[in-house]
């Protein structure tokens, strides 16, 4: 396998016997990780022994590149509904462009070269696991910076139209506020939503 | 990890290795077996990196986010190593089940 040496685990036994005393990192891999999500990961990526030789190849690995891009598209994906706190402030556009509100303010437009980059920030970030919810803010938080980074600022006029009836519903909610405040109406301020959250703890990824 | 998506890995991973027509308590142990696989890889693999002082050093660590930074630190692949040990052990798996063993 490409860059890690697994010999040691492969001749094995022996190997793992001389340091059968060296617990605490097992005790913590243990605790740490999800072995279903890694035994997943292990299924997808691996090959069954093909018998249909090099033609089966070429579709396991037509297969296995497919199942990465797949996988990348989550991550990325989650990454960027995060960032916009929802979907109402996130979209993909026609022309295949993913469209984010970053601060609950401005769109960004990413296209694939600006997404290709935010998605090596986020992979670069993965939560490794044992203090997820903590590690998944730092996540978002690194790929929020990449979108302000290699995105481009998109105006009303380029985004979905979803995106444009959330903004119209934001922006006549808004207005509402404005003049109820102005007209002094107690009513108004018994209630007020959440401010949107950043990180919608819904759309995580559990890998 | 959320039940549902734990419910969805564990139908995938019995569809992908072909344990449909096992009972449950079957699929079970096998997948039981293979997650205890990757850790013990895993820890193989990481064990193997550290030389004696850094191993030594590793199991006087108290707490988990203390080890998780000593790992960063020592093992900044780690996330590569586990997929890899992962697919490793699937693979090794497919072969030893291919042969009949």
């Amino acid at each position: 396998m490409e860059g890690i040496n697994l010999t040691p685990a492969e001749s094995g036994v022996k190997e793992h016997k001389d340091k059968s005393g060296y617990k605490r990192l097992k005790r913590f891999l243990t605790a740490a990780t999800v072995p279903l999500a890694l035994l997943a990961v292990g299924c997808s990526e691996s090959s069954p022994k093909s018998a249909m030789g090099a033609q089966g190849s070429k579709i396991e690995e037509k297969q296995n590149s497919k199942d990465i891009e797949k996988a990348d598209q989550k991550i990325l994906r989650d990454c960027l509904m995060r960032v916009a706190g929802g979907e109402a402030s996130f979209d993909v556009s026609e022309d295949g462009n993913y469209l984010v509100r970053v601060d609950g303010s401005t769109y960004y437009r990413l296209d694939d070269e600006s997404a290709d980059k935010v998605l090596a920030v986020a992979k670069e970030n993965i939560p490794w696991g044992s203090f997820k919810r903590a590690e998944e803010e730092i996540q978002t938080q690194k790929v929020r910076n990449a979108i302000i980074e290699f995105g481009q600022i998109a105006n009303f006029d380029q985004l979905t139209p979803e995106l444009q009836k959330s903004e119209n519903v934001r922006k006549n909610w808004g207005d509402k506020e404005i003049k109820s405040t102005e007209a002094g109406s107690k009513t108004d301020q018994k209630w007020r939503p959440e401010p949107e959250n950043k990180i919608n703890p819904e759309a995580k990824d559990f890998l | 990890m959320d039940q549902t998506i734990n419910e969805n890995l564990r139908a995938e991973i019995i569809d992908d290795l072909g344990l449909s027509d096992l009972s449950s308590i079957e699929q079970e142990a096998i997948i039981s077996d293979l997650e205890e696989k990757i850790i013990e890889q895993v820890n193989s693999i990481v064990l193997d990196r550290l030389d004696r002082k850094e191993r030594d050093e590793l199991e006087t660590i108290d707490n988990d986010e203390e080890v998780a930074s000593f790992l960063q630190r020592m093992i900044p692949d780690l996330e590569l190593v586990k997929k890899e040990a992962a697919i490793w052990v699937v693979k090794n798996w497919r072969e030893q089940f291919s042969r009949g063993e």
